[in-house]
């Protein structure tokens, strides 16, 4: 990122002069081949190991376009793919004023020399017909003059403007996937949130961008820590009723609670199994609290943790299934542990400090946590999120100095960590905010009020 | 008091001997305070230093250091070209030059004294000639080196990437692949050259080992069959490079059915 960093070392000054060389060596048997390999070889000298830089045309209007929807979908897929992390975007101030809307009229010529230098570019029109609204997106290879086309789509959906931004999503997506390695995208993907009003709180749903944020449970209670299952189908969560802290589960698909009958006589943080079968929670029934493991119905469970203090907030490792992160207050203050999903092998990850709200990130590497590393009267520093490398438990802090951090929530992708920040420590100006799984790129999602956000599966 | 007659001294009425009494009574209870207030303080100081509730006491082992995570499955920054600010939508916060510091005008009463510049000859040692050689060198050929008539293929690099443990370098058997999907292979040549920056090099590594490695992708993008082409010398190198290959999940599925073979040189370079 400095200056100094990229000013030619000697390294790519020696590159610069064994290339030619190299060419001399091997014998060319074609003279196409030869002029695209080279093709390449000034592309790859030029930018080493850098992301790709990806330019978005604004879509043509085709017949019976609506500007504001025209307008939602060209902003919504250029956020999209900004906030993928993955791409080096060209801004739209420098991108070339034309809107090619398929791909003869594209010219690449106009994208690929400076100060564009796209290295990809999507494009398309977008119009209304009979009530439909028609998306043709393209993305095309700027640096591939003989077969540029990378990918093409088409889409009709209802004309409205959420479903102009979520044609703009599932397109972004199917960038991000061919361009990112095969990853998803999120653009798709819901944030499950807390949402404080009038003394209760009650369980909301946004959009990964903060957008579309409305409510989902209406109970009238305090409800807390929502968990959306892997198939996007039910929310289990904790709520503070008259019998007290109870998990409870709510079907998205009937739009009404169901039924879950948890362990003790008071259970909280519900945390979902990849394979959406089972539910890990931590449960008591005479103030010890102890992990448990039950069906989504909350019958056949089993008690997995049995140990003198605090056992909370479990998490599944959701590459494997087969392991359990959680907190656990058995040696004093709050610690992070791992073991197996039947109890077995315990592992205590963090050593000092206050450890809450584990998170597991999706390749099983990483796990995400609040921590407050010196914890105690007087003592400097504050809560953050870091997170750890299981293997080697070598961690990283992710943010500094921005008051109270915690509740972090992966991605799907494990390429983005959602938390709730409060600057002065008041849990009424709590905002979700989101940032790259390597602390940069933070941006507040909501308002205050807002708390332990919940990223869904897919 | 020393004003007042000899014998208006016993004579103290019952009212100051009340006030006495009263005074008396008052400092007996204002220590009594203080003795029960200081012992409760006390107490909760030695509960609070005996007790082991805040974790600070229990045994540190296994102790973590404040090590970087050495990978985070995010691609490297862009870096930022401090010449062209709108290419970037995000650049980095170009640092402000500093102010130009004015020299502090000399003072009325001052004199400059002008100061002396020796300058010395630098002295330059003589280079001996080397000697020319009396017979023709004959070097030995180099057995990585094709030479014409013997080759069997060529292979020229879809693209090098310069990384930051050397550089990496890719070759894809089927050249109509290459030309179809250029970019399917730089997202390969990406995926490799990131998973290689952040292997952790061995003590011994010296700049110049290179290894190839040879690989399959299957029609989902998982690479399999990873082996050595080429050894490098050094078998922890070796390693490093089909690790820096086995790393990696999948490059996303690919444009055709067809699996593809890649070939991988992996260099090192000592930065």
């Amino acid at each position: 990122m400095d200056r100094i960093a990229y000013t030619p070392t000697p390294s790519r000054q020696l590159f610069r002069i064994t290339l030619p060389l190299f060419l001399l060596f091997s014998l060319v048997p074609s003279l196409s081949r030869s002029a695209s390999a080279q093709d390449i070889f000034g592309e790859a000298n030029k930018a080493p190991a850098d992301r790709t830089r990806v330019a978005v045309a604004d879509f043509k209007p085709a017949a019976g376009s609506v500007d504001a929807l025209r307008k939602t979908f060209d902003a919504t897929l250029f956020n999209d793919l900004q906030n993928a992390g993955i791409f080096d975007m060209v801004s739209k101030s420098i991108a070339p004023p034309v809107t090619p809307g398929t791909p003869a009229e594209m010219n690449l010529g106009q994208w690929s020399p400076a100060p564009v230098s796209a290295a990809m570019v999507a494009f398309g029109s977008l119009g209304v017909t009979g009530g439909k609204l028609a998306v043709n997106g393209y993305l095309d290879d700027v640096k591939n003059a003989q077969f540029p086309q990378v990918l093409a789509r088409q889409y009709s959906e209802d004309a409205s403007e959420d479903s102009a931004r979520q044609i703009a999503h599932r397109f972004a997506d199917e960038i991000i996937s061919r361009l990112g390695g095969g990853v998803s995208g999120i653009a798709e993907t819901k944030i499950y949130f807390v949402h404080a009003a009038g003394g209760t709180k009650e369980i909301w749903e946004m959009d990964y961008d903060g957008a579309n944020q409305h409510p989902v449970t209406k109970l009238g209670q305090i409800s807390l820590s929502p968990r959306v299952s892997p198939d996007n189908t039910r929310l289990a969560f904790t709520s503070l009723g008259p019998d007290g802290f109870r998990v409870k589960m709510y079907s998205l698909l009937l739009g009404r609670m169901v039924n879950f009958q948890g362990a003790g006589t008071s259970s909280i943080s519900p945390a979902w199994a990849p394979n959406g079968k089972d539910i890990a929670y931590s449960a008591s029934g005479n103030g010890d609290f102890d992990i448990w493991i039950s069906d989504v119905n909350g019958s056949l469970g089993r008690k997995v943790t049995n140990f003198k203090g605090p056992d909370m907030s479990p998490v599944f490792n959701p590459r494997t299934g087969g392991q359990l992160a959680w907190i656990s207050g058995r040696t004093g203050l709050p610690q992070l542990y791992t073991m197996e999903a039947d109890g077995s092998g315990v592992s205590r990850l963090t050593d000092t400090g206050y450890v809450s709200a584990p998170s597991w990130s999706p390749n099983g590497q990483f796990l995400a946590f609040g921590w407050n590393r010196k914890y105690g009267p007087g003592a400097p520093g504050g809560q953050d999120i870091y997170i750890m490398e299981i293997a080697s438990k070598k961690w990283l802090q992710l943010t500094h100095d921005g008051g109270q951090c915690d509740f972090p929530s992966w991605s799907p992708d494990g390429r983005h960590i959602v938390y709730a920040n409060s600057p002065d420590g008041r849990v009424e100006h709590m905002r979700i905010w989101t940032m790259l799984a390597d602390g940069t790129d933070r941006r507040a999602l909501t308002g205050p009020g807002n708390d332990m956000p919940n990223w869904s599966w897919k | 008091m020393s004003s007042l007659p000899i014998q208006s001294v016993p004579m103290r009425t019952r009212r100051q001997a009340d006030r006495e009494n009263v005074s008396a009574g008052f400092i007996v209870a204002l220590a009594a305070h203080i003795a029960i207030l200081g012992g409760g303080a006390a107490w909760v100081f030695w509960i609070h230093a005996s007790s082991s509730a805040w974790g600070e006491h229990t045994l540190q082992s296994g102790s973590i250091s404040a090590t970087m995570v050495p990978s985070i499955p995010l691609p490297p920054k862009q870096r930022f070209k401090e010449d062209s600010v709108l290419t970037s939508e995000t650049p980095s916060a170009a640092p402000t030059p500093p102010k130009a510091k004015a020299a502090p005008p000399p003072k009325p009463n001052e004199v400059l004294i002008p100061e002396k510049t020796v300058t010395k000859p630098v002295k330059i040692a003589e280079k001996p000639a080397p000697a020319p050689p009396k017979h023709a060198e004959v070097t030995p050929p180099d057995p990585k080196k094709a030479t014409m008539g013997e080759t069997s293929g060529v292979r020229i690099p879809e693209a090098i990437q310069q990384v930051k443990n050397g550089t990496a370098s890719i070759t894809v058997d089927d050249r109509s692949f290459g030309q179809r999907y250029a970019y399917y292979a730089r997202i390969v040549d990406q995926k490799v050259s990131e998973s290689w920056n952040t292997q952790p090099m061995f003590p011994g590594a010296a700049t110049g080992m290179r290894s190839v490695v040879v690989f399959t992708i299957n029609a989902d993008g998982t690479p399999s069959d990873a082996h050595i082409l080429t050894k490098s010398g050094s078998a922890p190198f070796d390693v490093l490079a089909l690790r820096t290959i086995q790393r990696i999940e999948g490059f996303g599925p690919l444009p055709q059915s067809k699996p593809i073979t890649v070939e991988f040189a992996l260099d090192y370079k000592q930065n």
